[in-house]
């Protein structure tokens, strides 16, 4: 690494590093048992170049000719767009607990057996269900350098475990599925990572037909995504930049119910996006984006955020929405660990206060729908309906569609007390909202 | 190379072993609105090793190449990890050994096209779409290449190198009528070949936009139960997502129940309803030569005069069920085990037309290309990127918001018209499943016509 940043130096204006060394230890159960473990041994790099004012990038996992690297990036620079970005070279406030060598040294046994444990949890409460079961261990160094004098390094261990469970009958199927993510294995109790999927699939014994009509709807932590799927896109620096926001121009306005409130939190090291730095090695930071239902601030990397004339919020990095973050891509304006504000209702209260209405705890195709508008439009695929405050039984052929921004401006009925991870990234309650469009089979 | 591959295999302790070494170099520049917004060159070099021992499966994948032998270890002790644990043991259905070199030859070979004209080409059809009007707000153009070469070896004494190139275009305009309300267009090609593919879209750069803008005009659709014809894209994609992944043996190994509805010979559609998939079609972004396990490409049909006649097959999904392995194992790159994937996935042709299956529709929607989709089970869920009203027998206004869901064995009854006009065609994006994605892929259909969708609508 150092090579590289030394031969660019003599090329290029500027010049950035990463590099990742990644351990992945998956260890995969089917409905059949244990089916393979994998061990992966990533390490690739990508470097940024300016020369003359303008952009380059390159990425490899050829580490053995650092020449052609820099080659690669000068020659993407002089096409690449101009620019007046200045990679930074602040200090960087370590994170307690991001790494734990314990985590880094579990083995291959040690995950099948909390896997073991997983299914025999499962199957001694139901039998007639489908498991599949992965847990993974990660342990991830990262290691970022520039031309500004950046040299900042972090080792960032976790174990996660996934979770699918399908109920199969004659021309029926039910699935539930969780993710969770902890920083140590015993964090990760096998009556936690079950009790929500026995949950959900004891109130799914019995199939109930659908009501239609503009109704109110409870979502349970993972069903939130839905609702906020359009959020995450419209605060995002680069949307209101591009004109796509919804949000954009409105800071300081009550632009959701005052309830409601957004925090994107990449120093909770609970949350599996957590980091002392960002993919551009802008130290990070708690960001408020939305509080009490006033919009305070988009999150930006540093090439929305130099274009927006402001600072970055620390939210470059090089992953999806939903997090996958490796050497290859570019760094974007990304949510790291999303927490959305809590209420004083437990899910069951809100379940209680529905008359007729659903609980909805998934649905399919995220992402669907006129998203930059706030449309949603999805079918569900695991939701109840509830009649008089009670689950009634599971629903099928059911299509939800609204609109983010005025269901939880106008419609919001309550939020959940507790907050769970979903996908380790989203600490989400449950959040009731009214007038979301139902439309049964 | 093969010296060194060739050895690590003789020194495996296990009963099968395969190394696959893959290289690859990738361009891809992508505009929005006025800014290059990605411009980026890569070159991949990784591998990965595979055993099989005493019926369990280790794998081990590295970027340093230089310690294969210890990679090849390191997969069979985790083959014993799996195997100590488990009863059930894998058997891999016979193959034969083959040896071969496929080298691709193009038209206009993009790895010889300098980055500066692949710049200037992408930056040419985002100024088209730019200036289409003031209401484009944003644009999404992108092009990519990669070529990919990979060197395949078993303990069975295959070795096998070929290359696999990959071109795309993404067309997307994005426009706002000033109140809030944003629409998209998009257009897109992608091939198995060269540059000469992605030369002379401007009039699509512009189909982009223009729709973009229609699409602002156009009024929500009725939700509700409609006849729907499909157009080849979109039905391309239904078959693919609702019906192929069905098809994927290993899916119904971890679903046994499905796998009942699955049994070959059950009746499924009309007697002119035939669904294939073909490892090799001219350009075919799907295309493999030889699958990531080494076995020659096939053409399978799934679905034969309206009957299930075929599953596709990995050798582990072969050996377990007596079937004849299918061509169909694909990693999604070396960081990957082979898994049973699609490759050119189509409806064949059926006898009617466009216009004879739209003549007596009273009222119907029109849907054309998908967005997005998702599958649970049996139920799908895609967003069309446009629509038509049907009205009358005759195609109508644009309407918005067109998402059709449902069960896919009754969608599949409810097809009653299929036409002669098949296309298949790749693009931009790709499968996903079991996390490996995006695996290129094509799909297609002549125009269809289905009785009785759930479309979504407010």
């Amino acid at each position: 690494m150092n090579a590289i940043i030394e031969m660019a130096r003599k090329n290029v204006d500027q010049a950035e590093v990463y590099h990742l060394q990644r351990e992945l230890l998956p260890v995969e159960f089917d409905a059949e048992g244990l089916s393979v473990i994998k061990a992966k041994h990533i390490e690739g790099v990508a470097l940024r170049a300016i020369c003359k004012g303008r952009l380059g990038y390159s990425t490899s996992t050829d580490l053995t000719h650092p020449a052609a690297i820099v080659d690669a990036a000068v020659a993407t620079a002089a096409y690449g767009d101009e620019t007046d970005l200045r990679f930074p070279g602040h200090a960087i406030d370590p994170i307690d607990g991001i790494h734990h060598p314990e985590t880094a040294a579990l083995s291959a046994e040690q995950l099948v057996s909390l896997g073991e444990a997983i299914q025999e949890c499962i199957l001694a409460d139901t039998s007639d269900v489908e498991i599949g079961v992965s847990l993974q261990k990660t342990v991830d160094h990262v290691r970022m350098a520039n031309t500004d004098g950046l040299d900042a390094e972090e080792t960032r261990s976790s174990v996660s475990v996934s979770l699918e469970v399908t109920r199969a009958k004659s021309g029926d199927i039910f699935t539930v599925g969780d993710v969770y993510k902890a920083r140590e294995i015993g964090d990760l109790a096998v009556a936690d990572i079950t009790r929500r999927v026995l949950h959900l699939l004891r109130l799914g014994v019995d199939t109930v037909s659908a009501p239609s009509g503009s109704l109110p709807v409870v979502f349970t932590p993972t069903g939130t995504l839905a609702l906020l799927w359009p959020l995450i896109i419209g605060l995002s620096g680069k949307s209101v930049l591009l004109g796509l926001s919804p949000l954009g121009g409105k800071i300081g306005e009550a632009v959701f119910d005052s309830r409601f409130g957004l925090i994107d939190d990449s120093r909770l090291v609970t949350g599996a996006a957590a980091g002392s730095f960002d993919d551009e090695g802008v130290p990070t930071e708690r960001t408020t984006l939305v509080e009490s239902g006033t919009l305070k601030r988009f999150y930006y990397d540093l090439r929305t955020a130099k274009q927006a004339g402001v600072d970055s919020t620390g939210n470059g990095y090089k992953s999806g929405l939903i997090g996958g973050s490796s050497f290859r891509s570019a760094p974007n304006a990304t949510l790291s660990n999303l927490v959305i504000s809590t209420g004083d209702a437990t899910e069951g209260d809100l379940i209680r206060g529905i008359k007729n209405g659903l609980l909805v705890d998934g649905v399919m195709g995220l992402g669907q729908g006129n998203l930059h508008a706030g449309d949603f439009s999805n079918n569900v695929s695991a939701a109840f309906l509830i009649e008089d405050g009670r689950i009634m039984g599971r629903v099928k052929n059911v299509m939800l569609a609204g609109n983010s921004y005025d269901l939880l401006l106008h419609h919001l009925i309550g939020l959940g007390d507790r907050a769970n991870w979903v996908y380790g990234r989203f600490s989400c309650p449950a959040i009731a909202v009214d007038n979301v469009n139902v439309a049964a089979k | 190379m093969k010296g060194i591959i060739r050895q690590a295999i003789a020194d495996s302790s296990a009963d099968y072993t395969e190394i696959r070494i893959e290289r690859r170099w990738l361009n891809r520049v992508l505009f929005q609105r006025e800014e290059l917004e990605t411009l980026e060159s890569a070159t991949e070099l990784g591998g990965v090793v595979r055993c099989l021992k005493n019926g369990g499966w280790g794998i081990s994948v590295f970027n340093d190449l230089t310690g294969l032998s210890k990679h090849v270890g390191e997969a069979a002790a985790m083959a014993a990890v799996v195997a100590a644990r488990t009863d059930d043991s894998v058997v891999l259905a016979g193959v034969p050994v083959i040896e071969d070199e496929v080298r691709v030859e193009l038209e206009h070979d993009f790895r010889a096209v300098p980055l500066q004209r692949k710049v200037e080409l992408a930056q040419s059809y985002n100024g088209i779409i730019l200036g289409e009007s003031d209401k484009i707000t944003a644009t999404y153009v992108q092009y990519v290449d990669r070529f990919m070469e990979t060197t395949f070896a078993n303990s069975e004494g295959s070795y096998l190198v070929q290359e696999l190139p990959d071109i795309t275009l993404l067309l997307g305009a994005a426009a706002s009528d000033g109140k809030g309300d944003i629409q998209q267009g998009m257009e897109y090609v992608g091939k198995a070949g060269g540059f000469e593919l992605v030369e002379g879209m401007e009039e699509h750069a512009q189909i982009a936009a223009k729709r973009a803008l229609a699409m602002l005009e156009a009024k929500p659709v009725e939700g509700g139960q409609h006849t729907v014809i499909l157009d080849p894209r979109l039905a391309g994609v239904f078959i693919h997502e609702a019906f192929g992944h069905f098809c994927e043996a290993d899916f119904l190994f971890k679903n046994p129940r499905m796998a009942k509805i699955m049994t070959l010979g059950t009746e499924f559609g009309g007697p002119d309803l035939q669904v294939v998939d073909e490892g090799f079609i001219p350009g075919g972004q799907g295309n493999v030569p030889y699958d990531d396990e080494g076995v020659r490409r096939g053409k399978t049909h799934l679905i034969k005069k309206g009957r299930l006649h075929s599953l596709i097959h990995s050798r582990e999904t072969a050996g377990r069920m007596g079937a004849a392995p299918t061509g169909n194992a694909r990693a999604v790159s070396y960081e990957y085990e082979p898994i049973v994937r699609m490759t050119n996935t189509y409806i064949e042709n059926g006898t009617s037309t466009f216009r004879k299956m739209i003549k007596n529709v009273e009222r119907g929607i029109y849907a054309v290309d998908a967005y997005g989709g998702q599958t649970e089970f049996e139920q799908f869920s895609f967003s069309a990127a446009y629509a038509y009203e049907i009205v009358n027998g005759e195609v109508g206004d644009l309407v918005r918001n067109v998402v059709l869901s449902g069960n896919l064995f009754e969608t599949l009854r409810s097809i009653d018209a299929i036409g002669d006009d098949l296309e298949v065609g790749g693009g931009p994006g790709g499968c996903g499943k079991g996390g490996q994605s995006p695996l290129p892929v094509t799909t297609g259909a002549p125009h269809i016509r289905i009785r009785n969708v759930t479309i979504g609508g407010k």
